[in-house]
């Protein structure tokens, strides 16, 4: 039993470094900053889930008694990153976005998608068609 | 008596992180999250009027949106994962921003649905503008799951 | 198991050099907020293994915890702090200042 929960932690550690290693390429590779975003923003919280409950697993398995507690730390550890992890890249990715950087697309052209979905079919509110005007003066000016 | 749940809340997670079990140490935790609970409980739970067996179905529903979820944050691991080690990146790729109307109403509805998006595969939440999502999409695909499933979840979990 | 938990820690410790050169080279300010954000995110995770290998968690935990918690609010001071005063690149465009209006 113990054997294999050994393994299975092992194997947790080793899930996240490899997706860990798919950010870090990612952060390295992608070619403007908010597919940069996209890597960083996922990649890190999977991989810091996955190697917090591998090592939850260690502790609980290593020593008896008094581990659970600290196992109980490690998941809340992971929890607190998989809350603020998100908004921590939302409010970046905000910042650049109100700043005016243009994502790259294929054609040198932004572009949006309005999809109405299932819920309400509706034209743009006053304040994201002002912030697309801006978008395409500041492009125009540069 | 959302008071005295925020008062509980916050006694365990005391309890859980200074890991003492004697009077003393018992006693100075629930001498502060008292004096906590009392200045700032008004910033959980935003709606008082609901009932608490609503709030208790709502819990209940919660764990398995929080199941699909992981298996979707996994699923757009490996997504970004193909991408980042794809021989050419900028051929993968299609970015672009995508706005839609989600339906919901309270704060905490959208913050779930937010993190959520910024969480799975290929999307990044940039702005909530009152019921307007303005999303960044890595690629076509992306773009297209994105609208039809996510929020209609996030809607039943917290519907009545 | 103490191989594997030194292999797992130099190879986060590795990862973190092309992390370090998005610091370095960085086009825009957001760029290297993300990146240290990033670095700090496993510097919490590299703590606890760190402990694990001291067979000391129960000390290393909490400052991973105090370094999580402070790394967040480091990264949202700086979001903040980027929206409201200065452009993302580096020279300021006195022609886009209208457009916040």
């Amino acid at each position: 039993m113990s054997e294999l929960l050994n393994i299975f932690s092992i194997i947790l550690i080793l899930s996240g470094l490899v997706f860990f290693l798919g950010a870090s390429i990612g952060i390295l590779r992608f070619p403007d900053f908010y597919t940069r975003m996209h890597a960083a923003g996922k990649g890190d919280t999977l991989s810091t889930i996955l190697i917090m409950s591998g090592m939850a697993i260690q502790v609980i398995g290593d020593f008896e008694g008094s581990s659970v507690l600290v196992a109980i730390k490690i998941l809340a550890i992971a929890v607190l990153i998989m809350l603020t992890s998100p908004t921590s890249t939302h409010l970046l990715m905000k910042a650049g976005y109100d700043d005016g950087i243009i994502p790259v697309s294929k054609d040198k052209k932004t572009k949006i998608n309005d999809l109405g979905g299932p819920f309400l079919k509706d034209s743009l509110s006053e304040k994201s068609v002002a912030k697309k005007k801006t978008a395409t003066k500041k492009r125009v000016k540069k | 008596m959302y008071r005295a749940l925020v008062f509980l809340l916050l006694l365990i997670t005391w309890i859980v992180l200074s890991g003492l079990i004697d009077p003393f140490h018992i006693g100075l935790g629930v001498i502060s999250s008292a004096l906590v609970a009392w200045l700032s409980s008004d910033f959980l739970f935003e709606n008082r009027s609901a009932k608490l067996i609503h709030r208790l179905k709502q819990l209940a529903r919660f764990p398995g949106y929080l199941i699909w979820l992981l298996w979707q944050i996994v699923l757009a691991n490996i997504h970004v994962l193909r991408i980042s080690f794809s021989s050419k990146v900028n051929d993968q790729i299609q970015p672009q921003i995508v706005r839609f109307r989600s339906g919901l109403e309270t704060d905490f509805e959208k913050y779930v649905l937010a993190q959520s998006i910024t969480l799975t595969p290929g999307t990044v939440t940039l702005d909530i503008d009152k019921d307007m999502f303005t999303v960044h999409a890595i690629s076509d695909h992306a773009a297209e799951g994105l609208v039809s499933s996510m929020a209609q979840r996030v809607k039943n979990v917290f519907a009545e | 198991m103490d191989f594997i938990l030194i292999c797992s820690g130099i190879a986060l410790f590795l990862m973190m050099l092309p992390i370090m050169y998005r610091i370095v080279v960085g086009p825009t300010a957001i760029d290297r907020i993300v990146a240290v954000n990033v670095i700090g995110t496993k510097t919490a995770v590299l703590l606890i293994i760190i402990g694990a290998l001291f067979h000391n968690v129960a000390m290393f935990v909490d400052f991973a915890i105090a370094y999580a918690a402070l790394n967040f609010l480091g990264s949202l001071a700086a979001a903040r702090y980027f929206n409201r005063t200065r452009p993302a690149y580096g020279q300021v465009s006195q022609e886009g200042g209208d457009a916040d209006e």
